[in-house]
């Protein structure tokens, strides 16, 4: 048997060959990633704007929520951030006074993405807002 | 078979090595391949020092939200314009066991600030980078505005145009908090303060 050493064209074309595969499917990984960042930063976005949002109301009088709740629309830098932006509010009776509901709606990729806060709303003889 | 073709069949057969034209091709495709992975390797370092600042100023901002929604919440007053004449401090908040909160700027860092009298009984720091701006208004009575925001310095290239630096992580931050809100809590009989 004749001694070999090294390796032939093909295997080596061979190799490349995987590697350029594996180098082919990393790099949308790293576009992926990406994207995910963003998507960290407007979500970290929309819980500071719905949370304001309910600071704001909270203080507001019971009579007037309801006007507010149907006039509620984002901030001009969520305007700016978060694509498609939609804020909406909803009241309900509870136990304790009255449920606020606030729902902000964004588009991530296409697809829609939403978040929700609420709060407590005590009546006016049991101070105003509960967290 | 004659002793030249015997010669020439032995010839092949003990033949070791590329040719020329095998060598080439094979060092330009890896040179083509090693040129990709090097781009790919600096890419995916960028990458991951960039995420690390950006994690870093985003966590460092839900956290400085998360203390100051707290800790406006919690005070009964606070004091923003003579504030800032006296310290770096730009917010005072009084809360209702005597203690005050302050919270300061040192170049790109926030300072929370507990005092008992003239005593500080606690510190925390927020780290931003140091071009951000940051503003505290009183929008209202009791509602009181946070905001931070960054503005690079801007490094300027060889062709004579300016350009971001590679590390810059834009800060957007925009909190609002009513003051005295967790008074009231106290106020609800303790059945209703447990069903919150």
């Amino acid at each position: 048997m004749r001694h070999r050493s090294g390796s032939t064209a093909l295997e080596a074309l061979v190799a490349f060959t995987l590697l350029s595969a594996a180098l082919t499917f990393t790099t949308p990984l790293v576009v992926q990633h990406s994207r995910l960042l963003k998507a960290q930063r407007d979500y970290r976005l929309a819980l500071d704007e719905v949370s304001n949002q309910i600071e704001r109301l909270s203080l507001l009088p019971t009579d007037e929520l309801s006007g507010a709740l149907s006039q509620l629309k984002p901030s001009e830098l969520i305007a700016a951030k978060l694509p498609g932006a939609e804020l909406g509010g909803q009241l309900d009776d509870s136990d304790i006074g009255r449920r606020l509901t606030l729902r902000l709606s964004w588009q991530v990729q296409g697809s829609p993405t939403t978040l929700s806060l609420f709060t407590w709303l005590l009546p006016a003889s049991q101070g105003r807002a509960q967290p | 078979m004659t002793s030249t073709a015997q010669h020439k069949h032995c010839h092949r057969a003990v033949r070791q090595g590329a040719s020329l034209v095998e060598l080439l091709v094979v060092m330009s495709a890896a040179t083509v391949i090693l040129t990709i992975t090097a781009a790919l390797l600096h890419r995916i370092m960028f990458a991951q020092s960039k995420a690390r600042a950006f994690i870093d100023a985003e966590r460092t901002s839900l956290r400085l939200a998360n203390s100051f929604r707290s800790d406006v919440h919690q005070s009964i007053s606070a004091s923003t314009a003579e504030a800032v004449a006296e310290s770096n401090a730009f917010l005072k908040l009084d809360m209702s066991d005597g203690q005050r909160i302050e919270y300061r700027r040192d170049e790109g860092t926030i300072l929370r600030v507990l005092l008992s009298g003239d005593q500080i009984v606690s510190r925390e720091a927020f780290f931003f980078t140091a071009e951000i701006e940051v503003s505290v208004k009183n929008e209202g009575a009791r509602l009181i505005a946070l905001s931070i925001s960054s503005h690079p310095g801007e490094a300027a290239t060889t062709n004579g145009n300016s350009a971001l630096p590679a590390y810059f992580i834009p800060i957007n931050l925009h909190v609002e908090a009513t003051l005295s809100r967790n008074r009231s809590l106290s106020e609800l009989p303790l059945e209703k303060q447990g069903a919150t």
